[in-house]
């Protein structure tokens, strides 16, 4: 559910279905994801998961894929 | 004594580096190397903090922000588990009050109030780190926070003077991260390479500008000299932080802490986010993730604004213009904030009227040109900077 979600949210904000064919891509590396962007996102975890995520909880390169975006969640989630 | 400044200061270093690099040979225990971090930066402070003034406000300095993080930190960790908006502002505004105070006393005593010069050497960079633990209890992230490690973060000594900004979390992973004898080494020779680098950016090539290109500018005026001075102002300006910075990355490796970067070729950007993104680092990542990020976050929760634009448009004109009045609150430094505020928006829009109608291409002629153009536009502003203009 986390996963659908957040594969939805990031082909939503970058524009690509890339993503979800591979949810291992850089986002930051790849310019997919900019400041403005990772905005985008923060919100719509907010929203649409009722997720809050602080903007210095991670570090960039702790949150450089959608996988790693979507194992974090899921930790967050269930605790 | 100000760090990094005189020869004399350098052979002070030893005292500390040179205990804390058998430490780190003999892989030492995280929490041993943490207790010399400690005694190494009381030590440091005592030589640093001259005259006795200037200590006594540093200790006063260090007990304020001590008693405020404390108080905010049982307000939010308390059973009724409150984390009232309100609250989190007024612990902020008393946090960089001594701040403010410092930076408006030359007014007071232009206005003939009073003649007492206040202030230590690197109050606006301690400020941040204090204001920045406050903001991580607010969202949840630091519970607890120890007076030791409290005193090893604010005044660690490498880095007291000017930065880099390092983050509250992040020092403590490292201050008591147990490091192997081939990690620890690793380590130390990274140090040594920045400490060379620094040699060579502050002592000789910011040196050599200063003495036989910059000074002389100094005393000719008129449109050519200026344009001169703009540039090598602007080189001046990188080679003697990034040495600076180089000195304190390299000391705080030779101590185990990976002190964050400050520079990273900052006058090869092709556009003046990439700038932002490569210059002053920890400055302006300190400002992206503090003030503009959570404005934005908080105004798109809160949908404060209509166009989508708008909040990330009033965010960098709140970021550049804290960063200037953050410098001083001369004009020119006000100017240089909303100059780059100017910039980083007008890049924006053209940035996103060029995937319509592709004004500029790829490729290396556009990248060339883009680098060329962009840092003109940077030097434009660090002549604002220089206050040579106003």
């Amino acid at each position: 559910m986390v996963r659908e979600k957040i594969l939805d949210i990031l082909s939503d904000i970058c524009g690509t279905d890339e993503i979800k064919r591979n949810p291992d891509l850089e986002l930051f590396k790849s310019g997919w994801l900019d400041s403005f962007g990772i905005i985008e996102l923060f919100v719509a975890i907010h929203e649409q998961l009722n997720i809050e995520v602080a903007p210095t909880e991670m570090e960039r390169e702790e949150w450089e894929t959608a996988n790693k975006i979507i194992a974090y969640l899921e930790v967050c989630r269930s605790s | 004594m100000t760090p990094y400044e005189s020869s004399s200061f350098f052979l002070y270093l030893f005292i500390p580096l040179i205990p804390a690099v058998l430490l780190g040979i003999l892989g030492a225990s995280g929490r041993v190397r943490a207790v010399w971090i400690l005694i190494s930066t009381l030590g440091m402070i005592f030589l640093i903090a001259r005259p006795l003034s200037v200590l006594y406000q540093i200790v006063g300095y260090l007990v304020y922000e001590w008693l405020l993080v404390r108080l905010y930190l049982a307000y939010r960790t308390s059973i009724l588990g409150k984390n009232r908006a309100n609250v989190f502002y007024l612990m902020l505004a008393l946090s960089i009050l001594p701040l403010v105070v410092v930076k408006l006393n030359p007014s007071f005593i232009a206005l003939g109030f009073w003649h007492t010069v206040i202030g230590f050497i690197g109050i606006s960079y301690l400020t941040f780190r204090a204001v920045g633990i406050l903001m991580e209890i607010r969202d949840g992230l630091i519970k607890d926070v120890q007076l030791l490690d409290f005193i090893s973060f604010i005044l660690f000594f490498p880095t007291l003077a000017a930065g880099p900004i390092d983050r509250y979390r992040r020092f403590l992973v490292d201050l008591y991260k147990p490091l192997t004898r081939q990690e620890y080494g690793d380590l130390a020779i990274q140090g040594i390479d920045h400490i060379f680098r620094g040699l060579l950016y502050k002592f000789i090539v910011a040196y050599l500008i200063n003495r036989y290109w910059l000074e002389p500018l100094n005393h000719t005026f008129g449109w050519l000299p200026t344009l001169e001075y703009m540039y090598v102002y602007s080189l001046y300006l990188f080679f003697d932080f990034a040495g600076y910075s180089a000195f304190a990355i390299g000391v705080s490796y030779l101590l185990g802490i990976k002190t964050p970067e400050n520079f990273d070729k900052p006058f090869i950007s092709k556009n003046i986010q990439e700038f932002w993104n490569r210059w002053h680092i920890s400055l302006s990542f300190w400002f992206r993730d503090f003030i503009y990020m959570r404005f934005v976050l908080d105004s798109a929760k809160k949908k404060r604004f209509i166009n989508r634009y708008t909040a990330p448009y009033v965010g960098y004109f709140l970021l550049f213009g804290i960063m200037g009045a953050w410098h001083g609150l001369q004009l020119c430094y006000l100017l240089y904030g909303l100059y780059h505020a100017g910039l980083m928006i007008g890049f924006n829009y053209l940035d996103r009227l060029n995937r319509t109608w592709k004004f500029w291409g790829r490729g290396p002629f556009w990248d060339g040109l883009a680098i060329v153009v962009n840092l003109h536009f940077i030097f434009f502003g660090f002549l604002i900077f220089s206050g040579r203009l106003i």
